[in-house]
C-alpha cells in the first residue's frame, strides 16, 4: 500500500466503519440497540462529509454535516425513542427469508457485485481517485443493506429503521459522486420525517393520536393506570 | 528394478487360483504370503522410479492391432502404486485371521481369491498407457470390485447395496467409453493424447466426459450416493481397498487427465475447485450425522475426495493464470494427500473392521470402552484419527498444508477476482478441516474412551497379532511419511515446498520428555486409582456418557440448512372424538436429500422411459417384420433425398 | 551453526511460560475490581500452580491412557508453538521452521486431545463441554483461517518472525486494515481462551461451561499442567496481535539492556491488553450457546470486510 495522508485514511476507516454499523443493523434483536446503532451510522456519515468537506474546500459539506447532525443524529433518534417508550416493543426476533448470518453472508457477496460491476462502469472513477470509488460502492451496498433490512425484519420500527439507513446510503453515494445540491438534501430530510410521522400513524391509529390511544387501551383494562399516567 | 511389476501381476494371479481348489486357513495364508510377496515387489518397483526420474515402458502387446495394451510407469504411476503395494501387505497381513472370523462357507474362499484379482486389476489401471488398456482394466476393476461387495449376499441390505453400486459404476464407465471414443475421433489413436484444449468442441466434451465418469467413481456429490452404501457392506479388508485404493486410482486418471491430456483452462479449474468445495465440506458434514461407524468412514472418504479436488482445481486455475510454481505446490498436495488418505483411510477400516469382530456391531452408540480392552486396536486406531484430522506432525497435515499454502500464496499474488474465489475456497477448506476433527473426536471418544454401553462392548476381547499387524504397517507409514515428508519432498526434487516437520517433531518429543521431567523431579508423583467426582454420581454407568447423535447435535443445529429433517408423527386413538390417545409414534429423520431429489426421480423417469420402450417389443413377429419394412422405406428416401 | 536460535528460542519460551499465569490474573483482578471486589493478589496465578504440583493426582478406574498423557502433551505442544512465535526479540534464524498454519494447527492438536480427555472422564457434563468446544471450534475456523490469512498478505510471507519483522519496517498507519485486523485478532482471541461472551470461565456451571467442563475430572499436577497450557495459549495470541499492531520495542540484535527493555514493554503492552479483556469481559453477558454463531458470522464478516478492503483500496 502507497503512503497515504492522514484525511484520506480516516476517510477510508470511517467508510469500513459505516460497513460494520450496516452490518449490526442487520443482526441486532434489541430495538434500542437498533436506534443507537442508526444514530451512531449517521454521526459517522457527519464526519465523512466534515472530512470531505476539508479535502474539497467546499463549505456546504460543511453545512449538510451540520444539518445531517441535526436530523439523522439527534432529531430522529429521539423521536423513535418517544414512539418506542410507548408501544414498549423491546425485540425484534422474527427473521423472514434470510437469518442474521445467511444475511451478513449476502451482504458481503452484494458488495462483491457491486464493486465487479462498478468497476467496469467507472472505469474512470476507478484510476482517477480510488477513494471516491470506495466511496460510491459503500453508499450502494449501504442501501442495498438496508433493503435486505427492510425486507428481512418483521417488526416495523425496524423497517423504518431500514428505510433511513438506506437514505444514508444515498447521501453517501451523492457525497462522493454527484455534486449534490442543497435542495436536494432537504428534500429527502423532509421525506424521512414524513416516514417518521407514517409510522406513528400506524402505529397508534390513523384516527388518533397518541393519547386517544392509550385511552383505549384503558378501556380495554390492557394497560393499568399508573402506566396510563407515565 | 522396474520389471518387478509384471512378476507381482504373475504373483497376484496365482494368489488368486489358489483358494478356487484349496480351502481353510491354510489356503488363505498362502495366498495372502503370495499377495504380500506382489506387494513388496510393487513397493521395490516404485520407489526405484520415483528415485530414479525416469520410467519407461514395461510392456507392449496388442490384442487385436486395433485394440493397443501397452503398459509404462512414470513418477505419478509410481506414487500410486507404492501406495498399492503398502496397502497390499497390510490387507494380506491382516486377511486370514479376519476371513476365518467370518461367517460363511464357501463365499470366504470366494473373497480371499477375489482380492487379489481386484489388487492386480488396479495396478493394471495404474500402469496402463492407452486409453484402451485403462478401459479395460477399469472394468475388470470393477467387475471384482462388484463381486467383493456382494460377498455377504444373504443380507438384504448388502445386495441392495452391491447392485446401486453396479449400477454407478456401469454408469461412470459408459461416461468414460464416451470420453476414449471421443479422444480417438479427435486424435486418431488410442494413446494418451497430450494438450487438448478445452476450447474446442471435442476437447471440452472428452473433458466434461472424463470429470463425470472419474466424479461418480470417486464419490463427488452428487454422484457419491452408492458410497455410503457399498463400502460398509463390504467386509473390512475390501472397505479398506476400496476407499483407500480404488478412489485413489479414479483420482489418478483425473490428475492424469489434467496434467497431461488437456492444457489448463480456467473454467475447468474452476469447475473442479467449485465440486471439490461442494463435495469436502457436505461429506464431513453427512459424516458427523452417522452412527455407523464404517459409515462415518465412508462418509469422511468423499470429504477427502473433495480435499483431493480442491487441490487439482487450484493446480488447474494457478497453471492457467501462469502462477506455475504455486500450481505446483498444490499438486504436490494434491498427490501427497491422495497418498496419505489411502494409508489412514485403510488404518482407519482395517482397525474398525476388528472392533466389529470384536464385539459384533458396528453402532457408535453400542460400543465403549475398548480402549483398555482392545489397547493395541485403539492405540492404531488413535495414530489413524490423528492423521485424518490433519494434525502435526503426521501425514494428513503435510498434504493439507501444502494446500494451505498453496491457496495462500495464491491470494497473495492474484488479482482481485481471483482472490475472492480463493478466499471463498480457504474459508470452506478450513471449515471442514474443523468439522473433520469434531467427527474424529465422535468416533474415537465414544467407540473407545469410557465405559462399555452394551455387553458386547464389555467383552471384547483383542484381536490376533496377525490383525494388528496389518494397520500397524500402515500406522508407522502414516507417521513416517509425514514426519520426514519435507525430505521425502526434497528426495522426489522438490525442495523447499514444505517447512521441516522432523525438527517440529523432534521439538515435540524434546518438549514431552522435558515436560515430563520436570514434573517428575518437582511435583509430587502420588497418583490414586479412585472413584472421580463424575457430576457427583455414586454409581458411573455408561447411561451417563455422551451418545452419538448428541455428541454432534450442536453442529447439527447450527447448520440446520444442510441437514433437512423431518419430523413426523402418528396416533391411534381409542375413540371417535379422538380425545383418548391409544399409541402414538413420533419420528425424526434426517432427509436423504440427494437420494429424494435427485436419484430417485431420475430413476423413475428411466423406468417410465423403459416402459414405453419395452411397448415396442410386444413379442409378435408381425410388428417385427412391420419394423423392418419400416426401416427399409426410410433407408430408401434417405437415399434418394440426402446421398 | 550459530546458537543463537537455540538461545532465542530458550529465551522465549522461559519469558513466556514465567508471564503467562501473570496475565490470566490481571484479567481476573480486573473483573473484579469491576464488581466492586478486591480480586486475587497478583502473583495468585503462581500461588495455585505451586499449590496444584504439590497435590496428588486421581485417575478413575476406566481413564485409559489419554488422561494420562493428554496433560503432558498439550503443555509440550504449546512449548513448541511458543518457539514459532517470537514474543520479545526475532532472531536472524529462527528456532523452528515453521508457519502460521503449523501454529494453527498445533493449537487445534491441543483443543483435540483436551476434547478426547472430556470424553474419556464419562461424565455428561466431560461430554458437553468437549461436543461444544469442537463444534464452536468448527464454526470459528473459517474466521480464524481468512484472519491468518489477511495477516500473511500485509506482511507478504507465511512465516511468523518475518510478519513480526515487517511489521517493525512499517509505521503503524491508520488503515482500515490495521483496524479491522485488531477487532478480528481481538474476537479470536476471546473465542480461543473461552472468555465471556463466548464461555465463562470462572464457573463450572451446566449454563456456562464449554471449556470448564472438559477439566472436571482432571486433579493435582495435570490440572496445573492444563492451567499453565490455557495460560501460554492466551499469551500466544496475545502476543500475535500486539506484534502485529504495535511492535515497538521488539529488538533483533540481541544485548542484554535490549532484552529487558523488550522484555518490560511487551509486560506493559501485554497488561494492558489484559485489562482491556477484563474490561470487555465484564461489559457484556455470557451469550446463549446457539446465538454463539451468530457472533462468529459476525466475526467472519469482519475478516471478510478485511479482505476487501485490501482488495478494494
Amino acid at each position: 500500500m502507497t503512503e497515504i495522508g492522514v484525511i484520506p485514511s480516516l476517510l477510508r476507516i470511517c467508510l469500513i466503519l459505516v460497513l460494520i454499523s450496516a452490518a449490526c443493523l442487520l443482526t441486532t434483536r434489541n430495538l434500542s440497540s437498533l436506534v443507537r446503532t442508526y444514530a451512531l451510522q449517521s454521526l459517522i456519515l457527519v464526519a465523512i462529509a466534515i472530512l470531505l468537506g476539508v479535502i474539497e474546500q467546499k463549505n456546504i459539506l460543511l453545512l449538510i454535516a451540520g444539518i445531517t447532525l441535526a436530523s439523522k443524529v439527534i432529531g430522529i433518534p429521539w423521536f423513535i425513542t418517544v414512539i418506542q417508550k410507548r408501544i414498549r416493543i423491546q425485540q425484534d426476533l422474527k427473521f423472514s427469508y434470510l437469518q442474521p448470518g445467511g444475511a451478513l453472508v449476502v451482504s458481503i457477496l452484494l458488495i462483491l457485485l457491486v464493486y465487479l460491476c462498478f468497476s467496469r462502469v467507472l472505469h474512470d472513477l476507478v484510476t482517477q481517485n480510488s477513494l471516491f470509488f470506495l466511496g460510491s460502492i459503500i453508499g450502494v451496498s449501504l442501501m442495498l443493506m438496508g433493503l435486505i433490512a427492510i425486507f428481512s425484519r418483521q417488526l416495523a420500527i425496524t423497517k423504518v429503521i431500514g428505510y433511513l439507513s438506506m437514505e444514508n446510503g444515498v447521501l453517501l453515494f451523492g457525497l462522493f459522486v454527484t455534486e449534490l445540491p442543497f435542495i436536494t438534501e432537504f428534500v429527502i430530510m423532509v421525506d424521512l420525517i414524513i416516514l417518521v410521522l407514517l409510522t406513528t400513524i400506524l402505529t397508534v391509529g390513523m384516527d388518533s393520536s397518541i393519547d386517544a390511544y392509550m385511552n383505549r387501551l384503558k378501556e380495554f383494562h390492557l394497560w393499568s393506570e399508573e402506566e396510563v399516567q407515565a | 528394478m522396474i520389471d518387478l511389476f509384471i512378476p507381482a501381476v504373475f504373483f497376484f494371479l496365482i494368489a488368486s487360483a489358489i483358494p478356487v481348489y484349496l480351502t481353510g486357513i491354510r489356503a488363505w495364508q498362502c495366498c495372502s504370503l503370495l499377495q504380500g510377496l506382489a506387494g513388496v515387489f510393487t513397493v521395490l518397483a516404485s520407489a526405484s522410479v520415483l528415485l530414479r526420474y525416469t520410467g519407461g515402458e514395461l510392456l507392449s502387446t496388442s490384442l487385436t492391432p486395433l485394440f493397443p495394451v501397452i503398459l509404462g510407469v512414470d513418477r505419478l504411476t509410481a506414487a500410486f502404486t507404492i501406495l498399492l503395494g503398502i496397502l497390499t501387505v497390510a490387507v494380506c497381513c491382516y486377511s486370514p485371521d479376519y476371513i476365518s472370523r467370518m461367517h460363511g462357507g464357501r463365499s470366504r474362499d470366494l473373497l480371499c481369491s477375489l482380492i487379489p484379482i481386484f489388487l492386480a486389476a488396479m495396478l493394471l489401471v495404474l500402469l496402463s498407457r492407452t486409453t484402451f488398456a485403462f478401459l479395460l482394466f477399469w472394468e475388470v476393476m470393477a467387475i471384482s470390485s462388484f463381486f467383493l461387495v456382494l460377498i455377504e449376499y444373504e443380507d438384504e441390505k448388502t445386495r441392495r447395496a452391491a447392485f446401486f453400486y453396479l449400477a454407478m459404476t456401469q454408469l461412470s464407465t459408459v461416461c468414460i467409453f464416451l470420453a476414449i471414443i471421443q479422444v480417438y475421433l479427435a486424435t486418431g489413436s488410442f494413446s494418451f493424447p497430450a494438450g487438448m484444449l478445452l476450447s474446442t468442441l471435442p476437447g471440452l466434451l472428452a473433458f466434461l466426459l472424463f470429470f463425470l465418469g472419474i466424479a461418480i467413481k470417486a464419490g463427488v456429490i452428487p454422484f457419491h450416493k452408492w458410497l455410503p452404501y457399498a463400502h460398509p457392506a463390504a467386509s473390512s479388508p475390501v472397505s479398506a481397498l476400496m476407499s483407500g485404493m480404488m478412489l485413489n486410482t479414479a483420482l489418478y486418471m483425473l490428475l492424469r487427465t489434467v496434467t497431461g491430456f488437456f492444457t489448463p483452462d480456467l473454467s475447468a479449474g474452476l469447475l473442479i475447485l467449485a465440486f471439490g468445495c461442494i463435495t469436502a465440506v457436505l461429506g464431513v458434514m453427512y459424516a458427523l450425522k452417522e452412527d455407523d461407524l464404517k459409515g462415518l468412514l465412508a462418509y469422511s472418504s468423499i470429504d477427502n475426495t473433495g480435499v483431493i479436488l480442491i487441490g487439482t482445481g487450484l493446480f488447474v486455475v494457478l497453471t492457467a493464470t501462469s502462477h506455475t510454481s504455486i500450481g505446483t505446490m498444490a499438486l504436490l498436495g494434491a498427490v501427497f494427500h491422495a497418498v496419505s488418505h489411502g494409508l489412514f483411510k485403510g488404518l482407519l477400516f482395517l482397525t474398525a473392521g476388528s472392533v466389529n469382530q470384536a464385539t459384533g456391531t458396528r453402532n457408535i452408540d453400542e460400543l465403549g470402552g475398548l480402549l483398555v480392552r482392545m489397547p493395541w486396536t485403539g492405540g492404531l486406531f488413535f495414530i489413524g484419527v490423528l492423521a485424518i484430522s490433519a494434525l502435526p506432525p503426521l501425514n494428513g497435515f503435510a498434504g493439507e498444508l501444502l494446500i494451505y499454502q498453496a491457496l495462500i500464496t495464491g491470494l497473495m499474488q492474484s488479482e482481485p477476482l481471483m482472490q475472492v474465489v480463493l478466499v471463498i475456497a480457504l474459508s470452506l477448506f478450513g471449515l471442514t478441516g474443523a468439522l473433520t476433527a469434531v467427527c474424529f473426536v465422535k468416533a474415537f471418544g465414544l467407540t473407545f474412551l469410557a465405559l462399555p454401553r452394551t455387553q458386547a462392548a464389555k467383552q471384547a476381547r483383542e484381536v490376533p497379532t496377525l490383525m494388528l499387524a496389518g494397520p500397524a504397517i500402515l500406522a508407522v507409514g502414516c507417521i513416517l511419511v509425514g514426519i520426514f515428508s519435507s525430505q521425502i519432498l526434497g528426495v522426489l526434487g522438490y525442495p523447499g515446498y514444505l517447512p521441516d516437520l522432523l525438527l517440529i517433531s523432534l521439538l515435540l518429543t524434546g518438549a514431552l520428555g522435558i515436560t515430563c521431567a520436570a514434573v517428575y523431579t518437582f511435583a509430587s508423583r502420588e497418583t490414586r486409582i479412585s472413584i472421580t467426582w463424575g457430576c457427583g454420581m455414586q454409581d458411573p454407568t455408561s447411561r451417563m456418557e455422551y451418545t452419538g447423535s448428541g455428541f454432534t447435535e450442536p453442529v447439527v443445529r447450527i447448520f440446520a440448512p444442510v441437514y433437512r429433517t423431518r419430523i413426523s408423527f402418528s396416533k391411534e386413538y381409542h375413540d371417535p372424538e379422538r380425545c383418548f390417545v391409544r399409541t402414538g409414534t413420533a419420528k425424526i429423520e434426517l432427509m436423504k436429500f440427494f437420494e429424494e431429489y435427485l436419484y430417485l426421480p431420475v430413476a423413475r423417469l428411466i423406468d417410465s422411459y423403459g416402459e414405453t420402450v419395452s411397448k415396442l417389443q410386444n413379442g409378435k413377429v408381425d410388428t417385427y417384420v412391420l419394423y423392418v419394412f419400416v426401416t427399409i422405406v426410410v433407408l430408401i428416401v434417405i437415399m434418394g433425398w440426402l446421398a | 551453526m550459530s546458537l543463537t536460535p537455540f538461545f532465542a528460542g530458550l529465551v522465549n519460551l522461559g519469558f513466556v511460560l514465567l508471564i503467562s499465569p501473570l496475565f490470566m490474573t490481571v484479567v481476573k483482578k480486573v473483573k473484579a475490581r469491576a464488581q466492586r471486589r478486591a480480586g486475587p493478589p497478583l502473583l495468585q496465578g503462581y500461588y495455585n500452580l505451586a499449590k496444584l504440583f504439590r497435590k496428588e493426582v486421581v485417575y478413575s478406574d476406566y481413564a485409559s491412557f489419554i488422561s494420562r498423557i493428554a496433560p503432558y502433551a498439550s503443555l509440550a505442544i504449546l512449548m513448541v508453538a511458543t518457539l514459532l512465535v517470537p514474543v520479545i526479540w526475532i532472531p536472524d534464524a529462527a528456532p523452528a521452521e515453521g508457519n502460521i498454519i503449523v501454529f494453527l494447527y498445533l493449537l487445534a492438536f491441543t483443543r483435540f486431545l483436551l476434547a478426547l480427555l472430556g470424553l474419556d472422564a464419562g461424565s455428561t457434563f466431560g461430554g458437553m463441554g468437549s461436543s461444544r468446544e469442537m463444534s464452536l471450534s468448527a464454526v470459528i475456523e473459517p474466521t480464524t483461517v481468512v484472519v491468518f490469512a489477511v495477516m500473511a498478505y500485509v506482511a507478504g510471507t507465511l512465516s511468523i518472525p518475518e510478519m513480526f519483522r515487517h511489521a517493525t519496517t512499517i509505521i503503524p498507519g491508520m488503515s482500515p486494515t490495521a483496524l479491522l485486523l485488531a477487532v478480528s485478532l481481538f474476537i479470536l482471541i476471546i473465542v480461543e481462551t473461552g472468555r465471556v461472551p463466548v464461555d465463562n470461565p470462572e464457573t463450572h456451571l451446566e449454563l456456562t461451561m464449554i471449556h470448564e467442563g472438559m477439566l472436571l475430572d482432571t486433579s493435582g499436577r495435570n490440572l496445573a499442567l492444563f492451567e499453565l497450557s490455557h495460560a501460554v495459549k492466551q499469551t500466544l495470541l496475545m502476543a500475535l496481535l500486539i506484534n502485529m499492531l504495535i511492535p515497538f520495542g521488539i529488538i533483533q540484535e540481541v544485548s542484554i539492556v535490549g532484552l529487558v527493555l523488550a522484555a518490560l514493554l511487551f509486560l506493559l503492552k501485554g497488561t494492558a491488553l489484559s485489562v482491556l479483556l477484563g474490561i470487555v469481559e465484564s461489559s457484556f453477558a455470557k451469550m446463549r450457546f446457539f446465538r454463539v454463531p451468530n457472533l462468529f458470522m459476525l466475526a467472519f464478516f469482519f475478516s471478510a470486510l478485511t479482505i476487501l478492503s485490501e482488495v478494494m483500496i
